[in-house]
């Protein structure tokens, strides 16, 4: 166990360096001369020419990696070509927002998820039952971009009871996480229905009952807890994914977080600010994966890893 | 070899009968040959061009003209929204298709041949796998440019992982199975034997997981061309179509409703059938 | 005089926002050929107009002469249209001489109230180093923050703002100003000749590698500080236009103490002499700025105490700003905005004319763009109302000239009428009958205009494919030169921001400004045109210049080297008890002088 849990974590850094080389490679496949691009239509040449060397451009491919990496792990990775501060600044700046998004959005997703997916199954084949159901499959289809507008729509054109961009208060935060959870509230409420469902059936609950607890405290007390074990590996699944969904609900949203820092510098061939903003995506993903699978072999000792 | 024959079939015949009896796979099977048949007759059913632009009727709200409007350019959305179908539909399970190809063919590498082949695919892999799907989408994207194959090629891309784990489980439990033993028994080679004994045994398990894969391929083919990222216009794609309403919203929000049920719609129907497949195919797939 | 300029926005100086160097005849002592023209009663605002157009000594002292005479003058020989430093050389335009501010002095500002008034505009400001950017967004803080040593005011008229008086030399080589004293920066260092001078060396570095270097350094050789109170700007070349090149907002002046304090971060860190000063930038979200109490001009400083601006990209979000009161300003807007929001509570819609036209780039030297009757035909197949209509919801004006009306020098030509059939036949006489296949290049803000272009190509059997592209990437394809450019067709725009005939003509038509030198991307040349541009330049009487460029719309339009479309309107909004935010006919919001009227 323990072995599995050091050996996934040495294991890492190799997967790290390996996102870091296909993010390098990836940016520089993008069509278009860099230093270009980051000084304007009107450059002349020898402003480029000049940036091109300062950027080293002109060196191999694996130097220009070495070069970057180098940089990167000091924590410098070039400035912004777009608004010339720190590309780390940049980012560093806009973290907050989304973390603060992403952590609203869980917690609406486990509010709504697990409330209708409780609700769900202690009213097991009900019409209250289908309909959360029916409500949490909408939730996996929908676009979230989609689910942004209408919400938009009603709330901030129809009443003007939420602003539509922005942050702020909470009332930046509600229609942004609410888009953002959705998805993984639905997916919630049906894993915790089933969860819950498979355990309520189990014998030692039934041995609860015998005894004469009230069923609310059969479902509250011993139930849940155990029904809730596939609920927050998923949970944790989810949050990985999140973040990633974060670019587009920022989008609808122009809420300044990192999604949107990415979308605008793809736009604008900032590739100080791409890389690392990629790299934090992508290394966050890994991360939360990571400490998902930790967890689950903490958590089901029936699991064995190889 | 006979015994395995028939328990195949019979695999077939009872999924089958569990398909049916599932209702909502049913509903979802139904309506997406719906979607199917109005996406391939679509230039016979549509009651306009979807690029047929009138400029006397610009962001009209619905009507028995139009059922569900007009935009800016004076065309007609509901003949937008059934080519649309076309689009996500096609470009859809092109992508899934391709992913299930590379997929294949580098599971098949990896299992096959096995040893530091193996191990360096499944890095590269593990490194694929690190990025979430839409971020892969759209690096690919901005190097390849805008465009219907380039976002066939996005989808294929983050979706070959996961039939390539799968090919490869496959032929590595295939392998255990004494194959090569009898594969040079009976003087066939040890490929062909693999193969021939794939395809029967994964053909289910790559049947749900492209259904399913075909939801989020739809969603995916909408979200990049709402960030501008996937087709390119006057295409009546339904993501596009979204991307375009945003600025209406307050003046004609119909511009932006309809194509979005239409999304759900689509990615509803299939998500209850990969379900349905899933759960019929194979109850033990339930807790994968 | 007024009756010749019928735009009195117009009676200001040309000024060149260059793209790349101009040269210029030898000319010589402007002041004294003043005093000889007032001399002879001849009308002094007419010979600041003519000298701002370029008109070069020897031209105008024929004039003199030929007033004398009675019998117009020949202008010099048309020069060469070429960008090096060649002694006939193509005329360029010479600014006001010896400095009094042409235009009367600005009226004064509002009184101050202790309130924030807040801005919202279509995009965050990219850096507010004044010396750093090309958006229309940063440069409209900017002219809060920052002043030139001459800049333009919100009619885009030139006025002196930290220079008192400038004289150019004999041979318009080098500029001396005469700068105001007094004048302190927000961080209390000194404006003085120093001053100017480390600001032009700094931008004027090539490894600064600031986005306004290419703009500077085509012009100005070195700046030298004479003393406290005086500088000379050394140019390349004889180079008459320079007092045009830094009236731009780009020109304004940055404090030497910060940007070697702050050295790269100056960008968020702003220091100027203007009557705002910066006070922070929560990136993503607002810039603010506070009223600078020690503005040197009392009479014009601010009238707010604290100025907040937000750059808002969604176009909904922007009018709901305005509506909901989160804001006093919002603009630039789009036509659906603004109509939404002419039924709006508290908020006044403002629409203000545009020197800006849109119309459709044609590759003139690549087939089948070469031919006149294809460039003909695709005028003939585009319904320009339509397209108006689907982009702008019908407001605008469809130009029938190569520039908008309200520049100086337009003349009304023709349009082409929407005739399919006719474009039809033309494309079969060129012998295309089936129709072509081509690609047409745009950019996300130009996407109606493009797909409606298509659409009625489409119906004459022109088969577009149209390219989205970012603007990066758009831009660095339409700058290739001719033998590496992949244009066919693009969706362009242009607002000449010196609100004059020349700049509008001269950097689209003329062969000196074919990419990657300029803006002359449909790679058109004719010689005719090429001459009459130049003359117009030369020409000193202004009845003549106004002739040839009207030869020259003529022979443009005739030639259509491109589709023109339609001149916008641009929109903004204000709330109803705010004032004095207006966007400038250039497309830069003009926010100093924003006021609230209770």
């Amino acid at each position: 166990m323990i072995r599995y849990i050091l050996r996934r974590i040495v294991l890492l850094i190799p997967l790290l360096f390996g996102v870091s080389i296909l993010i390098f490679v990836i940016i520089r496949l993008i069509p278009g001369d860099p230093a270009r691009l980051a000084l304007g239509a009107e450059a002349t040449e020898d402003q480029v020419q000049l940036m091109r060397r300062q950027w080293g451009l002109d060196q191999p491919l694996p130097v220009q990696y070495a070069y970057w990496i180098g940089h990167a792990l000091q924590g410098d990775w070039g400035r912004s070509t777009v608004s010339r501060v720190p590309a780390s600044d940049e980012i560093g700046l806009r973290l907050p927002a989304t973390l603060r998004l992403a952590a609203c959005s869980v917690l609406i997703a486990c509010v709504l998820g697990v409330g209708f997916g409780v609700l769900a199954a202690v009213r097991h084949n009900t019409w209250l039952d289908r309909l959360s159901m029916v409500i949490a499959l909408l939730g996996v289809c929908t676009p979230s971009f989609w689910l942004g507008l209408m919400l938009i729509l009603v709330f901030s054109v129809q009443l003007g009871w939420l602003p539509s961009f922005g942050q702020g208060g909470l009332d930046h935060l509600l229609l942004p996480s609410l888009t953002l959870g959705a998805g993984a509230a639905a997916l919630i409420a049906r894993v915790t229905r089933s969860s819950l469902l498979e355990v309520m059936s189990a014998d030692y609950l039934r041995t609860a009952r015998a005894k004469g607890l009230a069923e609310h405290l059969v479902v509250g007390r011993h139930a849940l807890r155990n029904a809730l074990i596939p609920v927050v590996t998923l949970l944790g699944l989810e949050f990985g994914g999140l973040l990633a969904g974060a670019i587009v609900t920022e989008t609808v949203f122009a809420y300044p977080g990192i999604g949107l820092l990415l979308v605008n510098s793809i736009g604008n061939r900032d590739f100080a600010v791409i890389q690392p903003a990629l790299l934090l995506f992508a290394f966050q993903f890994v991360l939360v994966n990571l400490v998902v699978d930790i967890l689950y072999a903490v958590v089901d000792p029936r699991i064995t890893y190889a | 070899m006979p015994e395995r024959g028939r328990a195949a079939s019979s695999l077939w015949r009872d999924a089958w009968r569990r398909l049916r009896r599932n209702r909502a796979a049913m509903a979802g099977a139904l309506v997406l040959v719906l979607l199917t048949g109005i996406a391939l007759v679509a230039p016979v059913i549509a009651p306009y061009g979807p690029a047929e632009q009138d400029y006397n009727h610009i962001l009209e709200g619905v009507s028995l003209d139009h059922p569900f409007g007009t935009d800016n350019f004076g065309r007609d959305i509901f003949t937008r929204v059934i080519f649309g179908a076309r689009i996500s539909l096609s470009v859809g399970l092109l992508g899934v298709a391709l992913g299930l190809a590379i997929g294949g063919a580098v599971g098949l590498t990896a299992g096959y041949w096995g040893r530091w082949i193996d191990d360096v695919l499944m890095r590269l892999l593990d490194v694929v796998l690190a990025f979430p799907q839409l971020l892969l989408a759209v690096m690919v994207i901005t190097v390849l440019g805008v465009g219907d194959l380039n976002v066939i090629v996005a989808i294929g891309i983050f979706s070959f992982p996961g039939f390539a784990r799968l090919v490869r489980g496959q032929i590595l439990s295939l392998k255990r199975l004494d194959f090569a033993l009898a594969a040079r028994a009976s003087g066939a080679g040890e490929l062909r034997i693999l193969l021939s004994h794939l395809l029967p045994n994964t053909l289910a398990t790559i049947l749900v997981i492209a259904s399913l894969r075909l939801g989020t391929a739809i969603l995916t083919v909408a979200t990049l061309s709402f960030l501008g990222l996937g087709i390119r216009p006057p295409a009546s794609e339904w993501g596009t179509m979204l991307s375009d309403g945003r600025q209406f919203l307050q003046i004609a929000p119909h511009v932006a409703i309809f194509p979005g049920l239409a999304i759900v719609v689509a990615v509803l129907a299939v998500n209850l059938l990969g379900d349905g497949l899933r759960d019929a195919l194979d109850p033990r797939l339930r807790s994968s | 005089m007024a009756a010749l300029l019928p735009n009195a926005q117009h009676t200001g100086v040309v000024l060149a926002v260059c793209r790349g160097g101009l040269t210029m005849d030898r000319v010589s002592e402007y002041g004294r050929l003043d005093e000889e023209w007032q001399r002879r009663g001849l009308d002094r605002r007419k010979f600041l107009r003519l000298v701002a157009m370029g008109a070069s000594v020897p031209t105008l002292s024929a004039m003199i002469a030929a007033c004398r005479q009675g019998a117009p003058a020949s202008p010099p020989a048309a020069a060469g249209a070429t960008q090096a430093p060649a002694a006939a050389a193509a005329p360029t335009f010479v600014a006001k001489t010896v400095g009094t501010p042409v235009v009367a002095v600005a009226p004064t500002s509002a009184p101050r109230v202790d309130r924030s008034f807040l801005v919202a505009l279509n995009v965050e400001p990219d850096s507010l180093d004044v010396q750093d950017t090309f958006f229309n967004a940063s440069l409209g803080v900017d002219k809060c923050l920052y002043e030139g040593l001459v800049g333009l005011d919100q009619s885009m008229q030139i006025v002196n703002q930290l220079a008192d008086s400038w004289e150019p030399s004999a041979d318009a080589k080098i500029f001396t100003f005469k700068l105001k004293q007094g004048i302190k920066f927000h961080d209390g260092t000194p404006f003085n000749g120093q001053a100017v001078q480390a600001a032009f060396e700094r931008v004027l570095a090539p490894d600064a590698q600031l986005k306004r270097h290419g703009y500077f350094s085509a012009a100005i050789d070195h700046v030298e500080a004479v003393d406290d109170a005086t500088v000379r700007l050394v140019t390349r070349q004889p180079f008459a236009a320079l007092v045009a090149t830094i009236a731009h907002p780009a020109g304004g002046m940055p404090s030497p103490t910060a940007f070697k304090q702050y050295g790269q971060d100056f960008g968020t860190h702003p220091v100027g002499t203007g009557p705002f000063k910066f006070a922070e930038w929560v990136r993503g979200d607002h810039i603010t700025l506070d009223a600078f109490s020690d503005y040197w001009d009392k009479a014009r400083g601010a009238s707010v105490a604290h100025m907040s601006i937000k750059g808002i990209s969604d176009p909904s979000s922007l009018a709901i700003a305005i509506q909901s009161g989160g804001a006093q300003f919002a603009g630039p807007l789009n036509a659906a905005q603004a109509q939404q929001l002419q039924s709006a509570v508290g908020v006044k819609v403002v629409e203000s004319d545009s020197i800006s036209v849109y119309w459709v780039t044609m590759n003139d030297q690549r087939k089948p763009f070469d031919n006149n009757l294809v460039r003909q035909a695709l005028n003939y197949a585009i319904n320009k109302d339509a397209v108006l209509k689907v982009a702008e919801l019908g407001k605008g004006k469809i130009v029938d000239s190569p520039m908008a009306a309200g520049v100086w020098g337009y003349k009304s030509i023709k349009t082409y009428e929407y005739n399919p059939q006719k474009a039809k036949d033309l494309l079969a006489q060129a012998g295309l009958p089936d129709g072509f296949k081509t690609t047409l290049r745009f950019t996300a803000p130009s996407k109606d205009r493009a797909v409606a272009v298509q659409s009625q190509l489409q119906q004459i059997g022109v088969q577009v494919e149209a390219v989205q592209m970012e603007v990066p990437a758009y831009q660095a394809e339409e700058s290739k030169p001719l033998e590496d450019s992949t244009t066919e067709l693009l969706i362009s725009n242009w607002s000449p921001s010196t609100g004059d005939a020349d700049w509008a003509l001269r950097s689209i038509y003329s062969k000196t400004q074919w990419p990657p030198a300029g803006a002359n991307y449909g790679f058109y040349f004719n010689q005719q045109v090429e001459d009459l541009i130049m003359q117009g330049l030369q020409f000193t009487d202004e009845a003549k210049r106004r002739d040839a460029y009207a030869r020259a719309q003529e022979l443009i339009m005739d030639d259509a080297p491109n589709v023109f479309l339609y001149a916008p309107r641009y929109f903004s909004a204000l709330r109803d008890n705010a004032a004095g935010a207006i966007m400038q006919a250039d497309g830069i919001p003009y926010l100093r002088t924003a006021y609230y009227t209770s």
